[in-house]
């Protein structure tokens, strides 16, 4: 589904370039459940920027279905993000001032779909995800949970075949992270492939397929076991 | 006193610390002060202005009134009823105004003044006495004065000391006006004059009765301005009711029918309000008013910017809470801040007014007849530091509030502002745009109407021409031409040497150029009988000109019948006039073929030399541009002769030199000058003028209002735009998060650039159907200064907005670029 060859990304700095992601060389089939893993600094939300297309300035190639998105133009990265990839954030990133039903339409807006088929779009995500009674509350009247699965709603609304989602649990109780873990891998085994970044060994576990990451070099994958990291090959 | 000190220098440092928004903040106030402070400046001059006398508010001006308006003066046996039977007013005195001006004669030159003549009671009646001699001698009569006072003269403070040098022993001496001479009697207070606001020094002659007061006949008896000083207990009503019961018994005394009507009621009017008209009473109200909502604007623009800087201040507030500032204290810093902001705002505020009362000096002059200086006095700057003050009120009441409201620990926490406070500051921030937006439409609306005002005006055919015209205006010395024809000896020189300057195509003289507004007169005409005609011919008030034939060739108007004057009209030949075709339909009646009058016999040169209609000239608009034609009459000043009746008030007042010339004319002016003075050295302190500045000037009001309003309603459209550009910068720069938010689910560029356009858009149409409402009936004030347009001009409303609209989409446009180049991964990363 993904393939990233040599991919890689740096920022300027005043002390000269830093590196936050050396050589990236990742496969993806469709319906993975990967995890990425690291330190803090290691580069995962970095790498899952790039997979989003969120991000511009890399160097590398990055396939998306035999589609060059590295050759695209902004916008057709934008196009091709918007179809097929929904992100879910630690944080939510809900916008306060809109209902649950409209975070939850936000994503269809920004799409050329007749407005009575986003309602009902919107209204099976509302039921699927048991939303229904709270459709017309704000984000501030929500629990972490509920705003989680508000965002995570908001991600598939318009059925992506990748789910990106960067420490989707990281503000969450433990018992509502295991609620929200179980949704992430109902959502894979009804097909969609799902890429999240987290620190906990116990949120890994739902995964198929985990990465590490160090100082932006991929160190080991465990599809791969065999796998030598850029990092252990330039360190010899 | 310490803690005040602590605030201050709290407060120069935030200046110091962020000096671009100090500046913005401070060139917005000063736009605002600066405006209200220049037409507080004007009006203080024009309205508020102390008069020189003893409780001015109890003087008042008395005009007889009757079918033909208001007269300009009553004959002495009317005044002397009025004092004998009035018990509302202490005392009545007259003077016979000089509005033509006399000359002063010194030994090498002689210097145009003022020279009313003024009744014993005049200066009793002002409660002003002179500080050195004495006043007239009053007759038994009270208001007379006695024959012996005929040659003396009483001085003004200003020719005292500056043509007198202010010699101690000037009393007693003898000084030559008009070459008459006259021995001074006294010396007037510093700063008093009378009649108030003339351009000349003024000295006072005395009005002795003579035989000719004591009969009530027009053309015989003299007519005299009257001026009274109520009773304590009395007001401008209760005279006016006992008066006009006065006046109808006064009005049975004239034997004459028709005179009697011209004196049937009576006027009585504040002699403060008399000076100024109501309708410039009225606009210098309207602009005032102007002013003060463009210092609104202003007030409400601040206050947005000190909102959005209290919001990036949030944590700082906090920190001060946490460590034990009181609300009031923290509030007090923000006003301490606003104060200082307004202080520094005003100093240049005052510098702003300066400038802008000197831009409109020359309207100044001509409108409202303000000679002094314009300097903005201590009560200028009294009221200017309480409208400071005020500003410091407005522009940090909001932000002081919003500090002093703030919760201290979430602000800590979570290094922003709470989501519930920063929706409802924006929704303020919004509101106060909104104002903003609906203030600027109500002055641009007004603004435009008075623009298109003068365009109409401007585009109203006048019936001559005006361009390549100089004109000067001259006061003729004609003490100097007694028992010799002042035709021969001064008028033909004058025009044969003007005529052969280079460059000079043709120049003509006239008691009045067109719109001149300098010398008028009236000519009526005496028929007897009560046919139609007859009761249509008494009822014709005609403009009345003395003019030279070279005055076609000026102004090259147009004849509708018969010829104009011509190098044979002499004072030999049959004497002949000529009229014009609204003085036709006046004379004939409507429906009258104008060529009708020519050869009919109109008045008298002279006795025994009656004159005929030879000409008829095309209406023109020769008194004001926004009305019609008047009546008007011209006769030849080649016919004058010293013999005729006509003389005096035709050829010895006042007469106008208008020169159509090929040149520059700067230096044309000076040449001219040069020329009057070798002809007779009074005549170089005329007034000169192009002809189509004296048409702008004819503009009057509705010019000075629409420039004023010009600089106003742009101010304030700047100020809009301000207000629009940084609440949208400052709410970008807010949603930073939310926008990147929506750019990583997918919208596109155009779909953040119409998030900002759309907020825009909203704040746009409420302001404008706020303003519109309000211009709707603001405008409606404006309706006595419009012409060729109507209050609610639909297509100004319409352009106003569509002027707003796409001014407040262009200040958007910089917020809205910069909000879709917001990146996703920088503004996530916020979290």
């Amino acid at each position: 589904m993904i393939q990233l060859k040599n991919i890689e990304r740096s920022y300027k700095t005043a002390a000269g370039q830093s590196w936050v992601l050396r050589r990236i060389n990742l496969e993806i089939e469709q319906g993975e459940f990967i995890t990425i893993m690291g330190p803090s600094g290691a580069g995962k939300s970095s790498l899952l920027n790039v997979l989003a297309l969120l991000d511009d300035a890399w160097q590398g190639e990055y396939w998306f279905r035999e589609e060059a998105a590295h050759q695209m133009k902004r916008k057709q990265r934008g196009e091709l993000a918007k179809k097929n990839i929904g992100v879910v954030f630690q944080s939510y990133h809900l916008l306060d001032d809109l209902t649950v039903r409209e975070n939850i339409d936000l994503p269809l807006s920004y799409k050329d779909i007749p407005n009575k088929q986003r309602q009902g779009m919107v209204a099976d995500a509302l039921d699927r995800f048991q939303m229904v009674a709270k459709k017309d509350l704000f984000p501030s009247q929500l629990s972490g949970g509920q705003q989680q699965l508000v965002g995570i709603a908001r991600a598939v609304i318009h059925k992506p075949s990748l789910l990106l989602a960067d420490e989707p649990t990281g503000n969450l109780h433990s018992s509502q992270a295991k609620e929200i873990m179980e949704l992430f891998l109902e959502l894979n085994k009804q097909g969609t492939t799902i890429v999240q970044v987290t620190h906990s060994e116990a949120n890994a576990a739902y995964g198929s397929r985990t990465i590490q990451l160090r100082d932006g070099w991929m160190v080991s994958d465990t599809a791969h076991p065999e796998f030598v990291s850029g990092a252990a090959v330039v360190n010899q | 006193m310490t803690r005040l000190a602590q605030h201050l220098r709290y407060a120069l440092r935030q200046i110091k610390k962020s000096l671009a928004f100090s500046a913005l903040v401070i060139g917005t106030l000063a736009l605002g002060l600066g405006a209200t402070a220049a037409m507080f400046t004007i009006v203080d001059r024009v309205m508020l202005r102390p008069l020189p006398y003893e409780k001015a508010d109890q003087l008042v001006t008395i005009h007889e009134t009757g079918r033909r308006g208001q007269l300009n003066g009553s004959p002495f046996l009317d005044i002397q009823q009025w004092i004998e039977r009035s018990h509302t007013l202490d005392e009545i005195a007259f003077y016979s105004p000089d509005n033509h001006g006399a000359f002063l004669n010194g030994k090498t030159a002689s210097i145009q003044v003022a020279a009313p003549g003024i009744s014993a009671n005049l200066f009793p009646t002002l409660g002003v006495q002179p500080v050195m001699g004495r006043d007239f001698s009053t007759s038994a009569n009270r208001m007379g004065v006695l024959p012996d006072d005929k040659n003396s003269i009483i001085l003004s403070d200003v020719v005292w000391r500056n043509i007198y040098g202010g010699d101690r022993n000037i009393l007693g001496r003898t000084i030559s006006l008009n070459g008459e001479p006259y021995v001074v009697i006294g010396v007037m207070p510093r700063g008093f004059t009378f009649p108030f606001g003339g351009a000349k020094p003024v000295v006072w002659r005395a009005a002795v009765l003579g035989k000719n007061d004591a009969v009530r006949k027009k053309h015989v008896s003299p007519w005299y301005a009257a001026i009274g000083r109520l009773k304590a207990n009395a007001t401008v009503a209760s005279a006016q009711t006992e008066l006009q019961g006065i006046q109808s018994e006064v009005a049975k005394l004239y034997t004459d029918p028709y005179e009697r009507e011209d004196v049937s009621t009576i006027q009585v009017q504040s002699y403060a309000d008399s000076l100024l008209g109501t309708d410039l009473k009225k606009l210098l109200a309207i602009l005032l008013g102007a002013a003060a909502l463009l210092w609104l604007i202003a007030c409400v623009n601040v206050t947005n910017l000190l909102l959005a800087r209290s919001t990036n201040r949030e944590r700082e507030v906090a920190l001060c809470a946490a460590l034990g500032a009181g609300r009031g204290r923290l509030a007090l810093q923000f006003f301490t801040e606003g104060l200082v902001l307004s202080a520094i705002a005003a100093f240049f505020g005052l510098a702003i007014a300066r400038i802008t009362v000197t831009f409109f000096s020359h309207a100044l002059v001509t409108r409202f007849n303000i000679h002094t200086d314009l300097t903005p006095n201590l009560s200028v700057v009294l009221a200017l530091s309480g409208l400071t003050l005020l500003t410091a009120v407005i522009s940090s009441l909001l932000p002081a509030t919003a500090a002093a409201r703030a919760s201290i620990q979430p602000l800590l926490n979570q290094q922003s502002s709470q989501a519930g406070t920063a929706k409802s500051k924006h929704r303020t921030r919004s509101l106060l745009v909104v104002t903003e937006i609906a203030l600027s439409l109500t002055l641009l609306v007004g603004c435009s109407l008075l623009l298109r005002t003068i365009y109409q005006l401007r585009h109203v055919p006048l019936g001559f021409r005006t361009d390549h015209v100089i004109v000067a205006n001259m006061t003729v010395p004609s003490y100097k031409f007694t028992g010799r024809d002042i035709q021969t000896e001064l008028y033909q020189p004058l025009l044969e040497r003007v005529q052969h300057l280079p460059g000079v195509k043709s120049a003509a003289l006239m008691t009045e150029v067109p719109l001149g507004k300098t010398f008028s007169m009236v000519f009526t005409l005496m028929p007897q009988g009560n046919t139609a005609a007859a009761v249509r011919q008494r009822n014709l008030s005609a403009q009345f000109r003395a003019v030279t034939p070279e005055m076609q060739q000026v102004f090259r108007f147009r004849m509708r019948a018969g010829r104009f004057f011509n190098e044979h009209d002499t004072a030999a030949s049959q004497a002949v006039v000529v009229v014009n075709s609204a003085f036709v339909k006046a004379f004939l009646g409507d429906d009258e073929d104008p060529a009708k009058i020519l050869g009919h016999q109109m008045l008298s040169y002279a006795k025994d030399r009656p004159a005929i209609v030879i000409g008829v000239l095309d209406d023109q608009h020769q008194v004001s541009v926004a009305e019609q034609s008047q009546p008007e009459i011209e006769i030849c000043i080649p016919q004058l002769t010293p013999t005729s009746s006509l003389y005096q008030s035709a050829e010895g007042i006042k007469m106008d030199i208008a020169v159509r010339a090929q040149r520059n004319p700067a230096t044309l002016i000076l040449e001219l000058r040069r020329v009057m003075q070798e002809v007779s050295p009074e005549l170089a302190a005329g007034n000169f003028s192009t002809m189509d500045q004296i048409v702008e000037d004819s503009y009057g009001s509705q010019q000075f209002a629409a420039r004023i309003l010009e600089v106003f309603a742009g101010c304030a459209l700047l100020l809009c735009i301000a207000g629009i550009y940084g609440l949208l910068s400052y709410l970008v720069a807010q949603r930073t998060k939310e926008l990147g938010v929506r750019i990583a689910l997918g919208a596109e560029r155009k779909n953040i650039m119409w998030l900002v356009f759309r907020q825009a858009a909203w704040m746009l149409l409420a302001g404008l159907g706020i303003g519109l409402t309000l211009a709707y009936f603001s405008s409606v004030l404006l309706r006595g200064f419009l012409f060729g347009v109507q209050p609610q001009d639909p297509w100004i409303m319409a352009s106003v907005s569509i002027l707003l609209i796409v001014s407040g989409l262009a200040a958007c446009a910089l917020p809205a670029r910069r909000a879709a180049k917001v990146d996703p991964m920088v503004a996530l990363r916020y979290e």
